[in-house]
């Protein structure tokens, strides 16, 4: 019956052009986490900064009356976070270096992607609010794409939700929300 | 001075309602630039009840009820309850809305005039703070600006207008509830 043939594209000209994948862009918004801490329920309210270049990632977590919290800088290096008063700490793996000292993992080089609406390194298809309906798998990661928004005729995520069993922070829940987008 | 005029705030305030608006201002490369400006409304009552309601450019409500702290976000979908605890002690919001033994958190010291204000510096004396200084612009006895200086050297302008002191306030003004359909997450509350 009908509701197996796909829906029928709508008129071309209003689609938004595709979207391509930036190798230099400057990103802000939200976010939440929700994790475990010695087995109590915890959770984090964010405004992040996000600066990419092929050369490294710099990301500022702030609290909303914005003071700065942490810095994440990672490059071919490796990671190298620096909290306020703390002296900045090294780590190959930027993932472990987040849950050693906040607590609680940022997928940094999944969200290069997932941010920009991409879930495969050859940043070949994008994807888009018609293809996002359900939840993906990536990296051990449910990724589910809750809202996206056009600007000058061009599509991208606003708010992605992230959700993983973890050691030792248990269930990690994400919620980010992406206001600022530039991409070069 | 700045600091008097601040005393004489703190002790004659038991409520006070306004409007801000909040502007950090980063220092590229040597260049002073002021970036992402949100406002909106604040509302408090003496010790450790607010509402500090961000409208522009997202809808984000950081409330206490005396007990509790409730953080939602609008776009997030979320509201994450905390214990107030000492979660307010060397935060801006304990300069404004805690309890008025300020000098149990903050060292205090008057700085003098500028831009037609009299202002005063509190310095958290808990190093774990996110703060490194917050400067206090006072003008005709009431709080004009709050300058916000975190440990990386960024700074948060907070300008106060409108402000009403000690209004009218309904008795349950500060009970929060969660909007409708918003995820409601406990944190710190299982033991």
């Amino acid at each position: 019956c009908s509701s197996l043939t796909p829906s029928s594209p709508t008129n071309a000209s209003q689609l938004p052009t595709t979207r391509e994948y930036h190798q230099q862009i400057e990103m802000s918004g939200r976010l939440s986490a929700q994790y475990e801490a010695n087995n109590k329920p915890q959770a984090v309210h964010i405004n992040f900064s996000w600066s990419q270049t092929p050369q490294q990632t710099l990301i500022t977590l702030g609290s909303p009356t914005g003071q700065t919290l942490a810095t994440i800088l990672i490059n071919a290096q490796g990671a190298q976070l620096t909290q306020a008063d703390k002296a900045p700490r090294f780590a190959s793996d930027a993932n472990q270096l987040f849950i050693d000292m906040l607590g609680w993992p940022l997928p940094i080089a999944g969200l290069k992607d997932w941010l920009q609406g991409f879930i495969t390194a050859d940043h070949a298809t994008p994807i888009t609010e018609a293809t996002s309906n359900n939840a993906l798998v990536v990296d051990g990661w449910l990724l589910r794409y809750a809202s996206w928004q056009t600007e000058n005729n061009v599509e991208r995520p606003k708010r992605l939700d992230l959700s993983r069993q973890t050691e030792p922070a248990g269930l990690v829940s994400l919620r980010i929300v992406v206001d600022e987008w530039n991409g070069q | 001075g700045g600091l008097d005029q601040f005393k004489a705030f703190v002790s004659s305030t038991h409520s006070a309602k306004g409007d801000f608006i909040q502007r950090q201002i980063k220092v590229v490369k040597g260049e002073v630039k002021l970036s992402n400006q949100s406002s909106g409304t604040f509302m408090f009552a003496r010790p450790g009840k607010f509402i500090w309601l961000y409208q522009k450019p997202y809808d984000q409500l950081l409330q206490a009820d005396g007990e509790k702290l409730y953080m939602y976000d609008k776009d997030l979908n979320q509201v994450t309850v905390k214990l107030l605890g000492t979660a307010l002690s060397s935060s801006p919001a304990a300069i404004l809305f805690g309890s008025n033994d300020l000098e149990k958190n903050f060292t205090l010291k008057d700085v003098g005039q500028k831009d037609g204000m009299d202002w005063l510096q509190a310095t958290p004396k808990d190093k774990d703070s996110t703060f490194a200084l917050i400067s206090i612009g006072m003008q005709d006895g009431v709080p004009r600006e709050m300058d916000l200086r975190d440990t990386f050297n960024q700074t948060t302008v907070i300008l106060l207008q409108n402000l009403e002191k000690n209004p009218v306030l309904k008795p349950d003004q500060f009970k929060f509830t969660a909007p409708a359909g918003a995820d409601v997450f406990n944190s710190d509350v299982k033991h």
